[in-house]
């Protein structure tokens, strides 16, 4: 057994006791075991997604557009050995800095940031709430099945029961998330989407014909499942968006002038009234709702799918688009006293942070004051 | 602006450095899944691997500042090895600590100890990456103990070349470990190197 093999020359390695030729066999079995063929056992995106969201969470930090360092680590100090021989190291734990802070909540009225929450009309026009659902199958509508598979996401698939497909009508299914809320749906042909706050999304319950069509409306990030005999339509507030197989992110809320589509995998073409626009990974098109025109620019992708990894990505972003990410994600309005227009932030902070702790971050940057009353935000600039 | 998907390993670094999420989140999408796969050969469980994978990638971002990383990949690499390390300890420990009365200040002792020869072992890495010539003088000078004439004359270069060379690995050492303390230890340590 390789394990008691380890063991035996893990205990020689920390005692210092080890040789040469040791060492190199404890390197040896190491990469040797590590390096076995073994398939793991659950879905590569969902164990991707699953680890990145619990490091966002436990990572909490904002990089100011300023060179701000008063958010620095203090709390670290390392003494280290080096190789010369000397052998001490100590070092204080850095996260304690997070854990004293977040003692300090106030005791106003709670303002909670989002969560799973989200209704699913089905083509009947029954609605079944889905955060309160249990895990497990929620419905069957002709023959397919729509099942809650983990808080946060539900999928469809096909049951085969020998009754012929073709016959089937087709019947549209919309899932809509309230302000506050996030939703991940599998469509039936395997097609991922991760919808965001007060968004919604409307598809067929089952995908046939000539093309896959869905209509959004808010922001969402597809992964498509690639069929060349059914390109991949999106429809977005006017502008429709067509692809194979790609990972994009489409933002088309009705309180923006634009309707925003990135793509990070891919390919990608757009039309809107006016214009086409065909789109590379690393570019985002920005369709003018009142131009009609279509603008292209390279950008950070990270940064338009960061709210699927659970924080708020802002580079170099108006205050005001900033906080309307905000105020969708956390429920609550935004006013203003003072013009805001100039005012441009930088930085990155997790979506599940407490809002007064997030709004005192903003305010540390010196872009502008924050108050909360009620469900009221007033933002002050001068 | 480019994405950053098309910036290399040791751009994103830079970046990730001064506390950039979509620079870190291209590694994390980069190296993930290697990293489990070690993970999941070694612990053959889920959930410790998935931890495991965790660790390693909240080490590269609380480390991130303290001393300057100078390979990414090397990094995640050796950090894993001694997650991994860390985790067979434990194991190793429960069994033999089910039944007998056994100190458990004993396992974080094992913890500590394995972080510092981590520290060790990523330290040699970064006299990997010195320019051959630097590496080989800083080899002959610190592993085999040979003075600096004896160095200059095994390398056929200038007695001045050779302390030229240690200089500069020692800087290079000294800036991959920025923390305060070190300095100190070092700075005891450059003065062996000049006789």
């Amino acid at each position: 057994m390789h394990t008691k093999k380890i063991n035996a020359l893990l205990d020689k390695y920390i005692k210092g006791t080890i040789s040469a030729a040791e060492k190199q066999e404890l390197l040896d079995v190491y990469n040797n075991s590590g390096n076995q063929d073994a398939e793991y056992p659950d879905d590569h995106r969902e164990v991707r997604d699953r680890i990145l969201m619990r490091l966002n969470k436990e990572i909490q930090t904002v990089r100011p557009i300023r060179s701000y360092r008063n958010l620095r680590n203090i709390a670290a100090v390392t003494i280290i050995f080096i190789f010369f021989g000397v052998a001490m190291y100590i070092s204080t734990d850095p996260s304690s800095k997070a854990k004293r802070m977040a003692g300090t909540r106030q005791l106003t009225k709670p303002i909670l940031p989002g969560g799973n929450v989200a209704v699913l009309t089905l083509g009947n026009g029954e609605s079944i709430l889905l955060n309160g659902a249990s895990n497990g199958r929620l419905a069957v509508q002709g023959n397919t099945a729509i099942t809650k598979n983990e808080s946060g996401r539900i999928s469809y698939h096909v049951i085969s029961d020998g009754a012929d497909q073709k016959d089937e009508p087709v019947v549209y299914n919309t899932i809509t998330t309230p302000a506050g809320g996030q939703f991940r749906v599998t469509l039936p042909d395997g097609t991922d989407v991760w919808l965001n706050a007060a968004s919604s999304l409307k598809y067929p319950s089952k995908f046939g014909g000539t093309e896959r069509r869905v209509e959004l409306h808010g922001e969402a990030y597809f992964e498509v499942r690639k069929n060349k005999k059914l390109p991949f339509t999106v429809s977005a507030e006017q502008v429709d968006i067509r692809v194979l197989g790609t990972h994009f992110n489409v933002m088309a809320y009705t309180n923006e002038p634009s309707v925003n589509t990135t793509l990070l995998e891919g390919a990608v073409s757009l039309s809107s009234a006016r214009a086409h626009q065909l789109l590379a990974p690393g570019q985002q098109a920005l369709a003018s709702k009142t131009a009609g025109d279509i603008v292209l620019r390279n950008v950070n992708v990270e940064d338009a799918v960061a709210w699927k990894n659970g924080y708020f990505s802002f580079r170099r972003e108006n205050l005001k688009t900033a906080m309307h990410k905000i105020a969708r994600w956390y429920n609550v309005e935004v006013q203003y006293i003072g013009n805001p227009d100039n005012k441009i932030l930088g930085g990155s902070i997790s979506r599940t942070e407490d809002i007064n702790k997030l709004l005192n971050y903003l305010a540390l940057t010196g872009i502008a004051k924050f108050n909360v009353e009620g469900r009221r935000i007033i933002v002050t600039c001068k | 602006m480019t994405s950053h998907n098309l910036l290399s390993d040791q751009q994103l670094l830079d970046l990730i450095q001064e506390d950039d999420r979509a620079a870190f989140t291209v590694i994390y999408n980069r190296y993930w899944e290697k990293m489990l796969l070690i993970a999941w050969n070694h612990t053959k469980d889920k959930f410790l691997a998935e931890d495991i994978v965790h660790e390693v990638f909240m080490a590269l971002w609380k480390e991130k500042n303290n001393f300057r990383i100078v390979n990414v990949g090397g990094f995640l690499s050796t950090k894993v090895k001694f997650v991994i390390f860390k985790h067979y300890r434990k194991q190793h420990r429960r069994e033999r600590l089910a039944g007998m009365n056994l100190n458990f200040s004993e396992l974080s002792m094992d913890e500590e100890k394995l972080d510092a020869l981590f520290l060790k072992e990523y330290i040699n890495g970064v006299v990997e990456h010195l320019p051959e010539k630097c590496k080989l003088v800083f080899r002959y000078s610190r592993e085999a103990g040979m003075k600096n004439a004896e160095i200059a004359e095994q390398m056929n270069i200038s007695e001045k070349g050779v302390e030229a060379h240690l200089t500069r690995a020692l800087k290079v050492i000294r800036h991959s470990l920025e923390a305060s303390g070190l300095l100190l230890i070092i700075s005891c340590e450059i003065s062996k190197y000049y006789k």
